[in-house]
């Protein structure tokens, strides 16, 4: 069972999988915008948490920290951007439900 | 650096930061920020008398000293043929004098054009131009360095460009600054030529480096004769020497204080101060022996010089705008002061430079203190200004008897006299009918000058008047403009005053043949013969028949200057006094020949004089005339060559437009339209699939996401 | 590898994976905002658990001002307090969604399972904030100029989508 306690490059990439996968379902399946919004912050920390993890255990640098830097740096400006589109959204719709937002089919 | 050539880097900083200062904020001053330059000038000009006055005249004259810096390399540096472009500024007795005029008169200027152009549109760039010009023309002085030279000397050709077009509403000042541009630039290209021989000689431009090349004995005498001949070119565009005079009376379209400033006192004497400056050049070896008689490039000079003197003058006589007289006077000295430096004496030269620079700056002053008075040039006009005018006319009549030569008390006595005993002693001590042509132009100019110079003052300012209404309206002008010509006519009798304590020019001469000594030319070692066989050989013509038996050229020549002296003194007195009489004879209100009419011979000769001597008819004849034919040429190729191949060419393709219009419309319509349909059908099928909900196209990119996932995985 | 340090990061990941199962069933929106904190902790943690000291308090100094947001813009958007299960999805999607997710963890498991990634021996961990700074500043000068830049651009044009339409409203 040395899988168990010898925690490794791959433990932190299941993590991550899992993450992944758990964030594409929330955006795939809310139907609240914000909780969107939440989803992509998933998939975006469980991409920086990969580059971490080889940074810690293959490459031993810090590149890997960087890009994770401007991941978060990517997250806050799209963050912004997306809440001041859902607040659109909502003075025109009084709805946050992304599948009442159909202009695009008009 | 020295203290003289800090308060001169000073003097050439003031005008050039008032410029900056002008141009850019002087609409939002006061006044339009006139005062700036103005101030700056002053500043410049208290700068210029300490330099003067201390240093020049009671030290007895200053240590030539320089300050240069290492400006760029052309070419390789260190490689064969490369150069250092350096700025240097040089400060001696020569530079300190011409600052003084040039700053003098420019702040002169200054004020009297605060009264002059009140309330003329552009009152703040006006300033701003003159201050430019200033700032120009002493770079022009200062500079040490030939290239640096030619720049300011451009840079004075565009400060005049400017002003004398500043009423650049009027046609004919328009013209006139570009024909004075022109015309310029034709003297310019000779000036360009011989720097470029002098660069591809001496590999530097640098003065004192010319200099030297020509005392080492570099120069081929040919190539040397060439490149004097050709440098003499700029002086002969921009001091307005025959045949290029033409551009100077057409300049006095610009307002009356750029004629008196640029186009009298400073920028057209840049053309003497250069022949001056450039004198041991224009010598040739020999200078370095005291002999300049053998040089072709002054004879050339001295015959120019002397000519236009003559030539401006007898032009002059004819004119009845005031300003037409004065402009074609002040070409008559220049005329004058090149003819000094020819016979190889700069000193007399430059002394007339200085004297001349302030007499004639006061007449254009006091003609334009006169043309706002009575609003018009033509002196038929005028006549019985005196009661009206009494500070204008006396001191005008204080420039005209200075510019006449009258005897003693007045400045242009000294330096004229000077001129003409130099021209005398060159003609006796080198002989030939050549050498005396100068003097002769130069002694009858002298006469006629007075004769022209009283004209004025007995048709301007004496007798009846000859239009009451213009008559009646005419009022003093106003303190700004009346002090300027005030000091103007003190410093014409000082200076004349001063002259006549000392003796003569004597304090000029002594403080200017000294320019030469950093470069290895002395005067006092000029007294010892060094070779008896040169001088031997030179065999000099004593004028009263004695042959020198020894001594130097220089001091033989010093004999027979010395000799010279008194005759000319007399010949110049009466040729002064017999030019004021027969002025009065006609023009004074109860000569003689007041009511003489010009007829015969001498009509057909007036014709010529009006009319310039044909010379400007000549030019727009010939040079002006072949362009226009060279222009009726370029039109016809246009029209018949070059239309001719356009017209095919747009036959051609409206020929070919029509047969494609008709493939066009048949084949490619067709197949355009039937593209478009497929597309909309397709268009229609497809848009169902676009539901217009988010959270379909999400799902679709996650797929896709999928989908290229499992197929990285399975087939690659 | 001592037996505590797996276990920390086994409650580690836990933290951080299993609030996204509740974030994706939550049905009032302000819990899910919350469990996302908890989420984006468990992720702090994993990052010093990989000696990453500056990363990880940046992720709890940034996302949880972030998260701050998030939960009033989820107060003052939605008026509902709780939803109804059948409201929560999109009921269309769902068999759909949940199958290309199992597709995709299994396709990504598969994958890091398959693979050798060759790890090196771990070296001592050391503070890297100073490294990061001098990193910032030398070789990613330029993309950290350019984040500056995307920031500014999503202020303002966050500010400029946000702002209120006077005339329409």
């Amino acid at each position: 069972m040395s899988f168990l306690t010898e925690i490794g490059l791959n433990h932190f990439l299941v993590v991550s999988a899992l993450m992944f996968t758990l964030g594409m379902m929330i955006v795939v399946m809310r139907r609240n915008a914000v909780a969107v919004l939440m989803g992509i912050e998933l998939l975006l920390n469980s991409a920086a948490l990969n580059f971490v993890a080889f940074s810690r255990y293959v490459s031993h640098d810090l590149n890997g920290h960087l890009a994770a830097i401007f991941i978060i740096v990517v997250a806050a400006a799209e963050a912004t951007i997306i809440l001041a589109i859902i607040l659109n959204i909502f003075s025109h719709n009084h709805s946050v439900n992304v599948d009442e937002a159909d202009l695009l089919s008009q | 650096m020295t203290q003289p050539v800090i308060l001169a880097a000073i003097i050439l900083c003031l005008p050039i930061s008032a410029f900056i200062v002008q141009i850019f904020f002087g609409r939002f001053l006061p006044r339009q920020g006139d005062f700036v330059p103005t101030g700056a000038m002053g500043v410049a000009f208290l700068l210029a008398l300490k330099l003067f006055f201390v240093d020049l005249l009671i030290g007895g004259g200053l240590e030539a000293s320089s300050w240069e810096v290492e400006w760029m390399t052309m070419g390789t540096p260190g490689a064969e043929g490369s150069w250092f472009v350096t700025f240097g500024i040089a400060v001696d007795n020569l530079t300190v004098i011409m600052l003084l005029v040039v700053t003098g008169v420019s702040f002169l200027v200054h004020v009297y054009s605060t009264g002059y152009m009140q309330g003329e549109d552009r009152y703040n760039r006006f300033f701003a131009f003159l201050a430019l010009f200033s700032f120009s023309m002493l770079g022009l002085i200062l500079c040490n360095n030939l290239l640096f030279m030619f720049i300011f000397w451009e840079l004075v050709g565009v400060c005049s460009y400017f002003l004398i077009g500043f009423y650049f509403q009027k046609d004919s000042a328009a013209n006139a600054s570009k024909k004075a541009f022109i015309t310029n630039r034709v003297g310019d290209l000779g000036f360009f030529i011989a720097l470029m021989i002098i660069l591809k000689v001496v590999g530097s431009l640098a003065i004192a480096d010319v200099f030297e090349s020509v005392q080492a004995g570099v120069w081929t005498s040919g190539l040397l004769t060439a490149a004097g001949i050709c440098l003499f070119f700029g002086p002969i565009g921009k001091s307005a020497q025959f045949p290029l005079h033409v551009w100077l009376p057409d300049a006095m379209e610009g307002p009356t204080p750029v004629s008196a400033l640029i186009h009298a006192a400073t920028m057209v004497a840049a053309g003497v101060y250069l022949v001056a400056r450039m004198f041991p050049f224009f010598a040739g070896p020999g200078f370095w022996e005291g002999d300049f008689f053998h040089s072709v490039p002054l004879m050339v000079v001295a015959l120019v010089g002397g000519f236009t003197a003559l030539f401006a003058a007898t032009i002059a006589v004819a004119q009845d705008d005031i300003k037409k007289v004065l402009a074609y006077s002040t070409i008559s000295q220049l005329g004058f002061m090149v003819l000094a430096i020819g016979c190889g004496a700069w000193t007399a030269g430059l002394f007339h430079l200085f004297t001349h620079a302030f007499f004639k700056a006061l007449l254009f002053l006091g003609s334009g203190s006169v043309i706002h008075a009575v609003h018009t040039n033509d002196m038929k006009e005028m006549g019985g200004l005196r009661k009206k005018m009494p500070i204008t006319f006396v001191t005008f009549l204080i420039g005209t008897l200075a510019i006449s030569g009258f005897p003693f008390l007045f400045s242009g006595f000294y330096s004229k006299e000077a001129v003409l005993t130099q021209a005398l002693a060159f003609a006796n001590y080198k002989g030939g009918f050549l050498a005396y042509l100068p003097f002769v132009f130069a002694a009858l100019a002298a006469g006629i000058t007075a004769f022209y110079m009283f004209r004025i003052v007995f048709m301007t300012f004496l007798g009846k008047p000859r239009n009451e209404e213009k008559h009646s309206h005419a009022h003093e002008s106003p303190l700004t403009m009346s002090a300027p010509l005030m000091l103007l006519a003190v410093v014409s009798v000082v200076s004349g005053g001063f002259s006549f304590l000392m003796g003569s020019h004597k304090w000029f001469e002594d403080r200017t043949e000294t320019i030469f000594e950093p470069y290895g030319y002395t005067a006092a070692s000029l007294a010892e013969p060094e070779d008896p066989l040169r001088v031997a050989s030179l065999a000099p013509v004593s004028f009263s028949g004695e042959h020198a038996s020894s001594g130097s050229v220089a001091a033989d020549f010093e004999h027979a200057h010395h000799a010279a002296h008194t005759p000319t003194m007399i010949i110049s007195i009466l040729i002064a006094f017999s030019g004021m009489g027969l002025s009065w004879m006609f023009f004074g209100s109860n000569g003689p020949f007041r009511n003489y009419q010009v007829k015969g011979i001498l009509a057909r000769y007036q014709k010529v004089l009006v009319n310039l001597y044909y010379v400007d008819h000549f030019y727009s004849k010939v040079f002006v005339g072949s362009i226009m034919a060279l222009r009726i040429v370029c039109s016809m190729f246009d029209k018949y060559v070059v239309d001719g191949i356009v017209n095919f060419f747009g036959w051609l393709g409206k020929s070919l437009g029509r047969v494609v219009g008709v493939i066009d419309h048949q084949g490619v319509d067709g197949t355009v339209r039937g593209t478009g349909a497929i597309f909309l059908y397709w268009g229609k099928s497809l848009r169902q699939i676009q539901t217009g909900r988010l959270p379909d196209y999400l799902f679709a990119s996650v797929v896709l996401l999928a989908v290229l996932f499992v197929g990285f995985l399975f087939f690659l | 590898m001592s037996f505590y340090e797996g276990l920390l990061f086994y409650l580690l990941a836990a933290t951080a994976v299993l609030p996204g199962v509740m974030i994706l069933f939550s049905r009032d929106i302000v819990h899910a905002a919350f469990w996302l904190l908890a989420s984006l902790a468990g992720v702090a943690g994993l990052y010093l658990y990989l000696g990453a000291d500056f990363l990880g308090f940046t992720q709890v100094m940034i996302y949880i001002g972030g998260i701050m947001i998030l939960i009033i813009f989820g107060l003052m958007v939605t008026h509902k307090q709780k939803i109804s299960l059948s409201q929560l999805a999109q009921k269309r999607l769902l068999v759909p969604a949940v199958i290309t997710g199992g597709i995709i963890l299994t396709a990504l498991l598969y994958v890091i399972n398959k693979t050798t990634w060759k790890p090196t021996a771990s070296e001592e961990m050391e503070p890297t904030s100073a490294d990061i700074g001098y990193l910032l500043m030398s070789d990613y000068l330029l993309p950290f100029e350019i984040a500056s830049i995307v920031l500014l651009v999503g202020l303002v044009g966050g500010v400029y989508i946000a702002r209120r339409k006077e005339r329409e409203a």
